[in-house]
């Protein structure tokens, strides 16, 4: 099957540190592909780099056959890849609800028309509506008219969830979803995960330290160390790697 | 017929307070809304003043055939433009309407340059920049003679020469208070409107914006643009209340500070907080001035610095107190 995103001798330097180096990686398509490796292997910044928030220092990346190297972050979403970071970036004084409106790109968001509240009503009207039903997917409808900043640390990965099924991009980056929350609302979270991802064909690529709970949703995974990739095959084979266990232990 | 003094205190209170209100309701789109912080403020209000203080004189001066020098003869050519205003007041409102066109592009084309540092400035180094800016057309208006007199300043003819003397005063706050509400009621829209919310998030959290799918350079532009469109008609109108252009007068207390503290104390990203604001501010600074006589004598020092020690004594309390203003943002949904 032809991967959505294909990145081909990927390098990123800063100075002398080559923090992404030569990484040559297609995560498979409307899977959940697991990002790992150890601190300071390169993973955020190969995100960055795919997402157009770092320039790269060399090679290509390619999303849907369409060269998408170093293009800025507002037309990487615009080509279907949309992003969350390591410390969740929510808009802490928008309401809950409001923050899933805006995770909608480019819906009635002219100057002129906004002056003239029918020609934005009724696509507000629906854009709404579909947040109101994701809102009640993941929990948080009661919750719509709190501000962000009000959020608990879990309900935080949630809205920034809910803000990833708002935008409908076709591949999801992810930075450690279940950083810091319990296991059970982890769990909860793959499994969320695992049903977009099956039901509406979406690539994730995910970033992930607590590995005894990603491994078990994870489709594939690819690792990194030292900026290089080790190692990429399915959970259990990578479970077995010599390399990647001793690149754990290091 | 002679006014009475509370007449012409309010009628003015009602002038300044317009003024002022378009002034800050722009303020609030950069900063309170989008996040941008305009410490160049200043710049489209100077500039909308000096438009008022060029062009209308130049236009009269052709349609009327004057030969008169603009701005050495700026007395007798207002003096006489005023004379023929008052037997033809449709050529007034002609001009006016132009003027008021080119002010806004001209503070539009403004905010499109100082937008450029925004492309790649943030936060504090931005505001410096925009201060920089700000600076700028005070410091050309004093130098640059032949655009509002240099030192001296001009004269702005009278848009209402035709209203009897007594009432023209209040004529004039009237229309300021009309003008006035049409900003409030198109920035009211305007910040209502899913934009207002993209500028709210982009205030937040600009990098998080720009991963969902936002140009947010452009954003800025914009914003600056809109902004400097109606600082610019707020600043025209001044010039045209007080019927003079004086580049002194466009400095960076006046038109920057003052309206940066009124909406911080009426609160941020509310429109209605900025109207609460400039109301108490431009109250208790009238106020100050026209019991001026009374006070002194009564305060342990000169008069004149009672209503900054009250303004910036009020906003400390706000700040400390209710850091969010007086009437916080709410949400849009």
């Amino acid at each position: 099957m032809m991967s959505d995103l294909i990145l081909d001798d990927l390098t990123k330097t800063f100075g002398g540190i080559r923090a992404v180096d030569s990484v040559s990686l297609t995560p498979r398509p409307h899977k959940i592909n697991l990002l790992m490796g150890s601190n300071g292997s390169g993973k955020t910044t190969l995100i960055n780099c795919i997402s157009g928030f770092q320039r790269t220092s060399g090679g290509a990346i390619m999303f849907c056959r369409e060269p998408i190297t170093n293009k800025p972050p507002h037309q990487i979403f615009h080509k279907g890849i949309i992003r969350t970071f390591q410390t969740p970036r929510l808009f802490e004084n928008l309401s809950v609800l409001e923050n899933l409106l805006v995770a909608k790109s480019g819906t009635c968001e002219g100057f002129v028309d906004a002056l003239f509240p029918k020609r934005w009503n009724q696509t507000e009207k629906n854009i709404k509506e579909k947040a109101l039903s994701i809102l009640e997917e993941l929990g948080l409808k009661e919750l719509q008219d709190n501000l962000a900043y009000d959020l608990s640390g879990g309900q935080i990965k949630l809205l920034e969830l809910g803000k990833v099924l708002m935008s409908d991009c076709k591949l999801v980056l992810l930075d450690e979803p279940i950083a810091g929350i319990n296991p059970v609302l982890a769990h909860k979270i793959f499994k969320k995960i695992t049903q977009i991802c099956n039901a509406t064909k979406t690539t994730f690529l995910i970033i992930e330290h607590r590995l005894d709970i990603a491994l078990q949703y994870a489709n594939f995974c690819m690792v990194l160390d030292g900026g290089k990739l080790l190692a990429s095959d399915t959970p259990d084979k990578i479970l077995h790697n010599k390399k990647v266990i001793e690149s754990y232990l290091r | 017929m002679m006014l009475e003094p509370w007449i012409i205190f309010l009628a003015d209170l009602v002038a300044i307070f317009s003024i002022y209100l378009i002034i800050n309701l722009s303020l609030n789109l950069e900063f309170g809304f989008a996040g941008i912080p305009n410490f160049g403020k200043v710049l489209a209000v100077g500039a909308g003043a000096f438009v008022m203080g060029m062009l209308p004189i130049g236009l009269y001066g052709v349609m009327f055939g004057m030969t008169q020098h603009s701005i050495h003869d700026n007395l007798e050519m207002t003096q006489l433009i005023n004379e023929r205003l008052a037997v033809h007041p449709e050529l007034g409102f002609l001009v006016f309407g132009i003027t008021i066109s080119v002010a806004m592009a001209v503070g539009m084309l403004l905010g499109l340059l100082s937008s450029y540092p925004a492309i790649r400035l943030r936060g504090d180094y931005l505001a410096i920049v925009l201060l920089a800016f700000g600076e700028m057309i005070r410091i050309v208006g004093i130098n640059q003679e032949e655009l509002v007199g240099g030192t001296l300043g001009v004269r702005v003819p009278d848009l209402l020469s035709f209203v009897p003397e007594e009432y023209r005063f209040l004529m004039f706050s009237v229309l300021l208070l009309g003008f006035a509400g049409m900003v409030y009621f198109a920035v009211s829209k305007f910040t209502g409107s899913p934009v207002g919310r993209l500028l709210r998030a982009m205030r937040d959290d600009e990098t998080a914006v720009q991963a969902l799918g936002r140009d947010t350079t452009k954003i800025k532009m914009k914003v600056l643009m809109v902004a400097g469109m109606i600082a610019a008609l707020g600043g025209l109108l001044y010039a045209s209340y007080v019927e003079g252009v004086v580049a002194f007068g466009y400095n960076r207390l006046n038109w920057t500070f003052l309206p940066f503290v009124m909406i911080l104390v009426g609160g941020l990203a509310n429109n209605k907080g900025v109207l609460v604001g400039t109301i108490i501010f431009v109250a208790i600074r009238k106020l100050v001035i026209y019991f001026n006589d009374g006070l002194d004598g009564l305060i342990p020092f000169d008069i004149i610095w009672l209503d900054y020690l009250l303004l910036g004594g009020i906003m400390l309390v706000v700040l400390m107190f209710r850091p969010k203003g007086l009437m916080p943002e709410k949400p849009n949904t």
